[in-house]
């Protein structure tokens, strides 16, 4: 019994509907282990890795320097940038917005900067539910291709303080 | 080695067990198709 | 050794005049403590369905922060002091060690608590459950949260001495009861989940009183996670020792094998300390190779232990009732289960529960790619929900329907409540946890006041159905805060008016 101390020997052979569900659950164990390095030889949706320190300050001016070269229009009172595909783009998060709106091409990979200048973000892009983690000081480079077109929201999905449900951004795909 | 070590000891738990491994294959496999609905990304 | 104990005519258990009363004055601390948030949680949860709306955006977010750390961490945490008492001093008919070591964890838990409850409340601490950096909250917050940590650290402690003492004098002689064993494997998890919490918190309340200069966000992460996810490995144990404990109390059940449910307990002990990073599989900083070794790899091993310890314990009940007769078929050991004895069907619900709604979708949100679709998303509390409440909670129902009688010698009240009780909550719970999976699963995210958007710059609208999982979540919810409540009137009832026993 569970309550006292086991007496004799308590080292003894699993029985067989044991032995055969230990060895059913390390095998599925096994499996959903080895999908995760397999996905990143043979899946085309993995999470980034590459990521650098970047200052608050640097990032502003990486931001404005592509708004300056890039801006297309304005929408909501937010710059609309259409980036060069061969160039790397900025994506800012900031209490409480994403800068600036990204218009992109359908079936093009970018290399997208994401960083935060204060706090903490969720990076979520809907309809399609992808999400992400923007953290201040660090620039996260994600090769991103969208193989839909249409308008794309992004989310914050981190607490980011009292406006952070205002925080929503836009992705034009065309 | 005893006969207490042969055969199901509880055969009920074993099929309310199989049931729970097929929904979470089950359950595993549709992210795994869901995963794919996303855009492409590394 | 002799010390002033009585034998319990319920259990047969020989209790101890020290442990007893710090038992007692845990368990009813957690249960009002659960009830406090609980009604936290209704508060939250009358936000977030839509069609009520009811807190503004900063109460809003004040509640959510107090239904987290009582609900998850007060009165987990406190009912898991009364049980390292039960498992180290009443399972092993030994004495309290030290009876001025339980005594200084009482206090600084309780006086922790109501500092970081009056700092949250009293907007100081607007920063919610995680307090990621560079968030910042008033300096006594994290003291508040230290002062806490610090005393459950002391009962974890205590739990080595008290069994130490007992194998000393003479109460057992090889090993621990299996309960015991996995109490213990909680008080080892709850030692190294309590260092990171030091680790973490120590710098992180000097840089709120402006000593340190800055906290690295990505590193508070790393180690913050490291206190968060481990310490919920001590609820998994502790809930599996009360599977065991019941399973063992009621059907004299003995487990299948003593040495496979044991190694499993040591698998927890050893592999989720790291496996708590899944929780930054979408962060930037770490490499994959790191993120699959540590998450991943690392937390399919302590999966492992989960899914053995969900067969062992309804084969070790199905063993006990066979025995005592019910051997038709497959399931009429099932169908003749006393399901009128909350205490039973609480355990039974939370095992399931655990299982299919909190560790399926555990190890899938932790898979590596999966948690793109999934992280920070509705289906993520979705899951926890099913876990720490579906399991834990339930079982820790479950486990107090039985201990009440046995420690404060009294009847449980509303016999016919407390038996209804286990089943309305669970439907509650399972209600809302897959709802709010269901919700996430479109991309609603957590800890959200607004998933109308309707101050942001660029409106959003959700696909239609996802009002009807937000309406249903509501419902759901609904349901479990009747269960909570006839869990708490049924309870601290028994505990003040029940019928007395000799």
């Amino acid at each position: 019994m569970a309550i006292h101390e086991p007496q004799g020997n308590w080292w003894q052979p699993l029985s067989k509907d044991e032995k055969i569900w230990f060895i059913l659950a390390l095998v599925w164990m096994l499996v959903s282990f080895l999908y995760m390095p397999i996905q990143h030889f043979i899946g085309v949706q993995n999470p980034p890795s590459e990521s650098y320190r970047v200052s608050a300050e640097d990032f502003e001016a990486l931001i404005e320097a592509q708004e300056e070269k890039y801006t297309v229009g304005e929408e909501n009172g937010f710059p609309v940038v259409r980036p060069n595909p061969d160039e790397p783009v900025y994506l800012k998060a900031s209490m409480w917005e994403w800068t600036p709106v990204l218009e992109l091409e359908k079936d093009k990979t970018y290399k997208i900067h994401l960083s935060s200048v204060d706090l903490v973000h969720g990076f979520s892009i809907q309809p399609i539910n992808l999400n992400l983690m923007v953290i201040p000081g660090i620039d996260y480079v994600v090769n991103l291709k969208p193989t839909s077109s249409g308008d794309f929201r992004i989310l914050c999905n981190e607490f980011c303080g009292l406006g952070h449900h205002t925080m929503v951004g836009k992705i034009n795909v065309i | 080695m005893s006969d207490e070590h042969n055969g199901f000891h509880a055969p009920g738990t074993f099929v309310l067990a199989i049931i729970f491994l097929v929904t979470f294959i089950l359950l595993w496999l549709g992210h795994a198709k869901w995963l794919t609905d996303i855009w492409e990304m590394y | 050794m002799s010390f002033e104990k009585r034998t319990c005519e319920i259990s047969g258990l020989e209790i101890e005049k020290n442990s007893e009363s710090m038992i007692k004055l845990n368990m009813a601390t957690a249960i009002i403590f659960f009830a406090i948030g609980g009604a936290a949680g209704l508060l939250v949860l009358l936000t977030r369905w839509p069609a009520i709306h009811l807190l503004p955006v900063e109460w809003y977010y004040r509640w959510l922060t107090a239904h987290g750390l009582l609900a998850l961490l007060v009165w987990i945490i406190f009912f898991e002091v009364a049980l390292v008492h039960f498992g180290s001093v009443t399972l092993l008919k030994s004495r309290l060690a030290v009876p001025i070591l339980s005594k200084i964890t009482y206090g600084l838990m309780l006086g922790g608590t109501l500092l970081v409850v009056v700092m949250v409340l009293g907007g100081q601490a607007d920063v919610l459950f995680t307090s990621y950096v560079p968030l910042q909250a008033h300096p006594l917050y994290y003291l508040g949260i230290i002062l806490f940590a610090v005393g459950s650290l002391i009962a974890f402690i205590h739990f080595f001495i008290n069994a130490v003492v007992a194998k000393k004098e003479g109460e057992y002689k090889r090993t621990l009861p299996m309960v015991s064993f996995g109490i213990m494997a909680a008080s080892i998890i709850g030692i190294m989940s309590i260092a990171h919490g030091a680790a973490i918190y120590i710098p992180t309340f000097l840089w709120s009183l402006g000593i340190i200069e800055t906290i690295d966000p990505s590193a508070y992460r790393l180690v913050w996670w490291g206190l968060g996810h481990t310490s919920q490995q001590i609820n998994v144990c502790m809930m599996v020792a009360c599977w065991y404990g019941i399973a063992a109390f009621l059907f004299k059940a003995k487990p299948a094998s003593e040495k496979l449910c044991r190694s499993a307990f040591v698998l927890y002990i050893l592999f989720i300390n790291v496996a708590s990073e899944h929780h930054l599989l979408v962060d930037p900083v770490f490499s994959t190779w790191h993120k699959i070794v540590n998450t991943s790899y690392v937390m399919h091993l302590a999966v492992l232990a989960s899914m053995i310890h969900a067969f062992a314990v309804p084969a070790s009940i199905e063993m006990g009732l066979r025995k005592q007769g019910y051997n038709n078929g497959l399931f009429e050991w099932l169908k003749k289960a006393p399901w009128g004895n909350p205490a039973f069907s609480a355990t039974f619900i939370s095992i399931v529960l655990f299982g299919f709604l909190g560790g399926t979708t555990g190890v899938i949100f932790g898979t590596e790619q999966f948690s793109i679709i999934r992280h920070n998303t509705w289906a993520i509390t979705g899951h926890f929900h099913g876990t720490v409440v579906a399991g834990t909670t339930i079982a820790f129902m479950g486990m107090a329907y039985f201990l009440i009688p046995v420690f404060f010698k009294r009847d449980l009240i509303m016999p016919g409540v407390a038996k209804l009780q286990p089943f309305v909550y669970g439907t509650g719970i399972t209600i809302l946890s897959i709802t709010m999976m269901a919700a996430g699963t479109f991309g609603v995210p957590r800890r959200h006041w607004d998933y109308n958007f309707s101050d942001a710059p660029f409106g959003y609208q959700f696909d239609s159905t996802v009002d009807i999982f937000m309406g249903l979540v509501g419902i759901g919810g609904l349901i479990a805060v009747v269960g909570g409540a006839m869990f708490v009137f049924v309870t601290l009832g028994s505990i003040f008016k029940g019928n007395k026993r000799a």
